[in-house]
């Protein structure tokens, strides 16, 4: 039963790469003037918000969790926030940054011509295109790296101290490579949201397979290229967790519990403390302050009138949304979790591996799957997965799964596998395991997988937009409509309201994670 | 080599160390022994500069490192610590481990002795998870003594082993300290532990230094309760009732001089015996443990626990004499 | 007044089918005016309208997802190529109407009725005030024309008014010409295409760029912005309607069509009448500065003053027919 329900989610992302084999006349051109093109601009972008994230994301998290210094507190805080920005949005309020290039550019073109500056343009385009993508994707990294830091990281840079090795070299020569399957969890999250953004690149105008995909699809009306992209993408993907499995290898840590000792901060002196400062609120600024402000000083420019209500029904869309999705999809991550615990399940063990597939592949992509499921099923009566809730629902679970996957998999194999077993043997039945002793043992888990999913699916757009039901608005599609009529000044509420009901959940998760120091 | 003087530390409200004043020599090898929450590992990890101090000061090699006003960080201090779970570098293999401290030489001849010595020569090439408990504790232990620390700080080095490696374990950490020429502070709450490695012995007891000397006079005059009883089982008996015993100490409980004697100090006589020095009582309970009985006899309404061989068939409710053998 | 009364005629045809009734809409487009209208049709017919924002494209490939399940009655887009391309796809079915083949140029719907435009844009040249004298150019093939190097401003190639804009210079000049046309044109950009129409104009007024193609609507949304910046941009640059000595200016338009699967059929017909009603047109055209279908016929004050202009008069539907050929040129000549 546990193992159907499974298997159902995979059906979907089944059928687009089935498809995927097809014939299409499109893909000689594809393969001769834009493959090569975009899987360069890709690697570029994917390459380039690896590195700044990985610099960013790192460096934050071990200046908050190793020194002492005014305001640390809140700033550890603070670097969290950014998360709440997708990237379509980051890229929107900056939308005229590019304009403050101008004199630049003007200055270039007279003195050094019209090709160069060309170049000089892109050069200033994947800057702050990768800049931008950093500035909120970089939490991926922070929190995860932190939370490595704060389990088990506080002992060992402790051992680096007696070794010999200052703060600063603890870190570069013994802790990063400690770090490292936490910095690259981070990491693939990090990649993954690049590889899935099509609104930013769109108008910084950089070609990058998920352009390729949406411009075969609709340019060349050519859905069969557009799937044979996206498997291509997919393959990248592939190859990239297969690494990333191979890297972290024989490296997991058994933690012995003893006495958490809370690590010894070094104080900061104040000219250092001017450095912490400039280098942990430079995200913090780029990210959250200038867009956040930006955004609600247009605000102030709209108009209130009745066309302004529906943004009322679009809030509550999509918390209501947010929550039974963040509720459902957890709940299903728990339970199968729980299943291939207490049966010691190898089929379903295997399984965890393939969640994440479903996060890393282009929202877009998934809907066609949807699509493609629903004409099978289009036989059954009563099951209609496009325009309805649960279609929708049942999307946001092939796509997010993994988030909540990856906090439930890792707790429960390290605190309930024993108990589990033990309470087999006392012939309990599975309801008694999951009641008394999983939940309330899993409770911290449980919630941050809710609270993660719950952010995603308030920031999620290509889904919802094609999914939904009729009359069916949620703040991501409403700012998506006013953004294409290019007009900022309404976009900017809906907006302000997907970061601020992201905000509670984001603060019980920083709380969490201080929590476990 | 170290000092500490009017060392103090709180968490909260709570105080944890109280007024500590220690000294160790060169080349000394010192225990401090303490129950659970004795504030031990903390004093460490404050003489290792793993923690602040309240107040008080530490001095290593005639160097203040901790007072009023400096704070020397850890790994400026010449100090090592071995902690409590090892604390292996897990992305490391054993001989990166040992070779990860910055004054510790590929070249140096010495690390391979202690190496060798550690008989863990043949793990050199495994990661830490491949290794035993046992083995992962002698290679955290090479790896403190090879970065040459002025001190070697010691966790618990043994508190996660089972009884019969402890055994074979004591026999080689003692012969490292000794080969190295390490002085060493080790911390821990089993005597025996302390019996075998040190020079000199400190009893911490809710943060505060109750006793200190060596180790077997330590064991022969505690001068409380608590330093009686870390040693095993323990009776106390008022000093009136063995005017003749020349050791005793006052107890701060009730301000009442007692007699420390041991189960095993005990004679027992059968149902005759000296009357002018036996102890007459009824046996409460009796057990064979191997060649022993170990028992329990109300002596006057003062249960006394007494062992003595398998020579006279002792039952339960039978009457018996016994007297404290006081001569050693 | 008059057209209350033709509504209520109207009304009348279509009653014996009017008892409870809605329509679904699928519509890629998202103005204000649109709001505003179907409010007026709920309001004078009592039919509930319910509607489905999304791209043409995403609103395409769900319909031929759903097949013949699909709630939708109507598909409206902001270009004829997509329409045509649904109706290709088998996705939309011919209506008769009197009223949609006399308020609707033959140019500007489908030969089989199938599908309709419902409002027309125009992509126009617009160049900066200060730097370029209007007589220096008259037609998109001008734009190819080595003297713009490093002057032009225009966006992506991925934007459908620009894959429509090619697909009639390729009706027009044939493929081999449009190629090289799309070459020189590429040679001739001042930066990387991006951004959207507004960006182009921006560019033309900020001195990055002398010229620029975009929509007409673009430059009225300008103009009339509550922002203060938008207005002094809008005040810097012209517009220019290319090719009025040959062909015409490209024109592109808003259309709809009924689909296969619609259980509402003359209420859909209805709806798409209502929106060529000269109220409605001027409703396309006050509030978001898209020409009305009868071209020169218009009473917003924007529009009027930008002039009357002769548009290309083929058949919308090679638009949808050169599209993905013109999305092919492009590549082939590396325009982003």
């Amino acid at each position: 039963m546990s193992k159907l329900l499974c298997l159902l989610t995979f059906i979907p992302l089944t059928l687009v790469i089935l498809n995927s084999y097809q014939y299409s006349d499109n893909w000689n051109h594809i393969k001769e003037f834009l493959l090569l093109k975009y899987t360069f601009s890709t690697l570029i972008l994917v390459i380039g918000v690896g590195i700044l994230s990985l610099i960013f994301g790192v460096g934050t998290a071990w200046i908050v969790s190793v020194y002492e210094f005014y305001g640390r507190k809140i700033i550890q805080w603070l670097l969290i926030i950014p998360l709440t920005i997708p990237t379509y949005i980051i890229a929107y309020s900056y939308y005229d940054i590019l304009d403050y290039f101008n004199p630049i550019y003007i200055w270039v073109r007279e003195n050094y011509g019209s090709n160069f500056l060309i170049l000089i343009d892109s050069l200033v385009i994947y800057s702050v295109v990768i800049s931008l993508f950093t500035f909120v994707l970089y939490p991926y990294i922070y929190l995860s790296t932190k939370a490595s830091l704060s389990i088990q990281g506080n002992r060992l840079i402790e051992a680096a101290y007696t070794l010999k090795f200052s703060p600063f070299e603890s870190f570069l020569k013994v802790m990063l490579p400690v770090l490292k399957p936490a910095i690259i969890a981070g990491l693939s999250l990090v990649i993954m949201e690049t590889l899935n953004d099509y609104g930013a690149v769109e108008y910084f105008g950089i070609s990058t397979l998920t352009i390729g995909i949406f411009r075969s699809w609709f340019g060349m009306n050519d859905l069969t290229s557009a799937i044979k992209i996206s498997t291509f993408l997919l393959s990248f993907v592939f190859l990239f967790l297969i690494l990333e499995r191979m890297l972290r290898g024989n490296e997991r840590y058994h933690n012995k519990t003893g006495t958490m000792y809370r690590l010894k901060r070094i104080s900061l002196s104040k000219k250092k403390t001017a450095l912490a400062w400039i280098f942990c609120c430079t995200p913090i600024i780029f990210g959250f302050i200038v867009p956040f402000t930006r955004l609600i000083s247009w605000a102030l420019y709209i108009n209130f009138d009745s066309s302004n209500l529906d943004i009322i029904g679009g809030t509550l869309n999509t918390v209501l949304l947010s929550i039974i999705s963040a509720f459902l999809i957890t709940s299903f991550a728990f339970f199968i979790n729980f299943i291939k615990n207490f049966y010691n399940n190898q089929f379903l063990k295997k399984l965890g591996f393939l969640t994440i597939l479903g996060y890393s592949m282009p929202g877009a992509i998934i809907a066609i799957g949807i699509l493609n499921f629903d004409k099978l099923l289009s036989n059954l009566p009563l099951i209609t997965l496009t325009g309805t809730v649960f279609g929708l629902t049942f999307a946001y679970l092939i796509r997010f799964l993994a988030v909540a996957w990856q906090p439930l998999e890792a707790s429960m194999e390290k605190q309930c596998l024993t108990i589990n077993q033990a309470a087999r043997l006392m012939k309990r039945r599975i309801g008694y395991s999951i009641f008394k002793i999983n939940i309330p043992i899993l409770k911290k888990p449980i919630l941050l997988s809710v609270l993660l999913v719950f952010i995603d699916i308030t920031k999620e757009l290509p889904l919802t937009l094609i999914l939904r039901p009729f009359n069916f608005d949620t703040l991501s599609t409403l700012t998506y409509d006013l953004i294409n009529q290019a007009n900022f000044f309404q976009s900017s509420l809906s907006s302000l309201l997907i970061i601020l009901i992201s905000f509670p959940a984001l603060f019980v998760i920083s709380k969490q994670l201080n929590g476990q120091q | 080599m170290l000092k500490i003087i009017n060392l103090s530390k709180n968490y909260n409200a709570q105080l944890i160390l109280d007024d500590i004043n220690l000294t160790v020599q060169n080349g000394e090898i010192v225990t401090i022994v303490g129950k659970s929450g004795s504030g031990k590992s903390t004093l460490l990890r404050i003489i290792a500069g793993l923690e602040l101090p309240m107040r008080g000061k530490i001095e290593l090699k005639n160097k203040t490192v901790n007072d009023g006003n400096t704070f020397i960080n850890p790994e400026k201090r010449n100090c090592s610590l071995v902690f409590q779970d090892y604390a292996l570098f897990p992305n490391l293999t054993v001989e990166e481990n040992i070779y990860l401290g910055k004054n510790a030489l590929k070249s140096d001849s010495k690390i391979k002795d202690l190496i060798n010595i550690a008989g863990i020569n043949t793990l050199l090439k495994k990661f830490p998870h491949q290794c035993s408990g046992g083995e992962q504790q002698r290679i955290a232990i090479v790896r403190s003594i090879a970065v040459k620390p002025g001190i070697l700080l010691m966790d618990e080095p043994l508190s996660n082993l089972d009884y019969e490696l402890k055994f074979s374990l004591r026999q080689i950490v003692k012969k490292l300290l000794i080969e190295s020429k390490t002085t060493a502070l080790i911390v821990t709450h089993d005597i025996h532990d302390a019996m075998e490695f040190s020079d000199r012995l400190i009893v911490l007891e809710k943060g505060r230094i109750i006793q200190e000397g060596v180790p077997n006079e330590v064991f022969k005059n505690p001068n409380s309760k608590q330093t009686a009883l870390l040693f095993g089982k323990a009776n106390f008996i008022p000093l009136k009732y063995l005017k003749d015993s020349k050791r005793s100490f006052l107890s701060t409980d009730d301000n009442i001089q007692y007699v420390c004697i041991r189960p095993e100090q005990f004679k027992v006589e059968g149902l005759v015996g000296d009357q002018n020095k036996s102890f007459e009582g009824i046996v409460k309970s009796v057990r064979e443990v191997g060649f022993n009985y170990q028992m329990v006899v109300d002596w006057n309404g003062i249960f006394i626990d007494v062992q003595t061989n398998l020579k006279l068939k002792i039952k339960k409710d039978q009457r018996i004499k016994f007297y404290p053998d006081l001569d050693f | 007044m008059l057209n209350t009364i033709l509504i209520l005629v109207l009304t009348i045809i279509h009653f014996q089918n009017i008892l409870y009734s809605e329509i679904n809409i699928y519509t890629h487009r998202h103005y204000d005016s649109d709001k505003i209208l179907f409010q007026k049709f709920t309001d004078f017919t009592g039919i509930d309208i319910n509607i489905i924002k999304g791209s043409a494209d995403q609103l395409i490939q769900r319909l031929e997802n759903e097949g013949m399940n699909s709630p939708a009655d109507i598909l409206l887009t902001v270009d004829a190529g997509r329409l045509y391309r649904a109706k290709n796809k088998g996705l939309l079915q011919s209506i008769s109407s009197d009223v949609l083949i006399r308020n609707i140029p033959e140019s500007m719907r489908d030969k089989d009725n199938y599908w309709f435009g419902l409002s027309v844009r125009a992509r126009v040249i617009v160049y900066s005030k200060e730097r370029v004298n209007n007589r220096e150019l008259s037609s998109y093939e001008d734009l190819a024309n080595p003297k713009w190097k490093g002057r032009l401003a225009i966006r992506s190639s991925n934007n459908i008014y620009n894959q429509s804009l090619l697909a009639s210079i390729i009706t027009a000049n044939g493929s081999d010409e449009a190629l090289k046309w799309v070459k020189s044109v590429r040679e001739n950009m001042a930066r990387k295409p991006r951004g959207n129409d507004r960006d182009q104009i921006r560019a033309v007024a900020s001195g990055i760029a002398d010229i620029g193609v975009v929509n007409t609507y673009y430059v009225g949304l300008l103009e009339n912005s509550s922002n203060g910046n938008d207005v002094k941009v809008a005040e810097k640059v012209a517009i220019l309607f290319p090719n009025q000595n040959d062909r015409g200016t490209h024109i592109n338009v808003s259309g709809g069509g009924v689909t296969k699967s619609s259980k509402n059929k003359s209420e859909a017909i209805f709806f798409l009448e209502f929106l060529t009603l000269e109220s409605s047109q001027n409703t396309f055209a006050k509030n978001n500065y898209e020409y009305p279908l009868r071209l020169n016929k218009n009473n917003s004050d924007l529009i009027s003053k930008w002039g009357n202009f002769k548009s290309d008069k083929i058949h919308l539907s090679k638009l949808g027919e050169n599209n993905a050929e013109a999305v092919k040129l492009f590549d082939k000549a590396g325009w982003e």
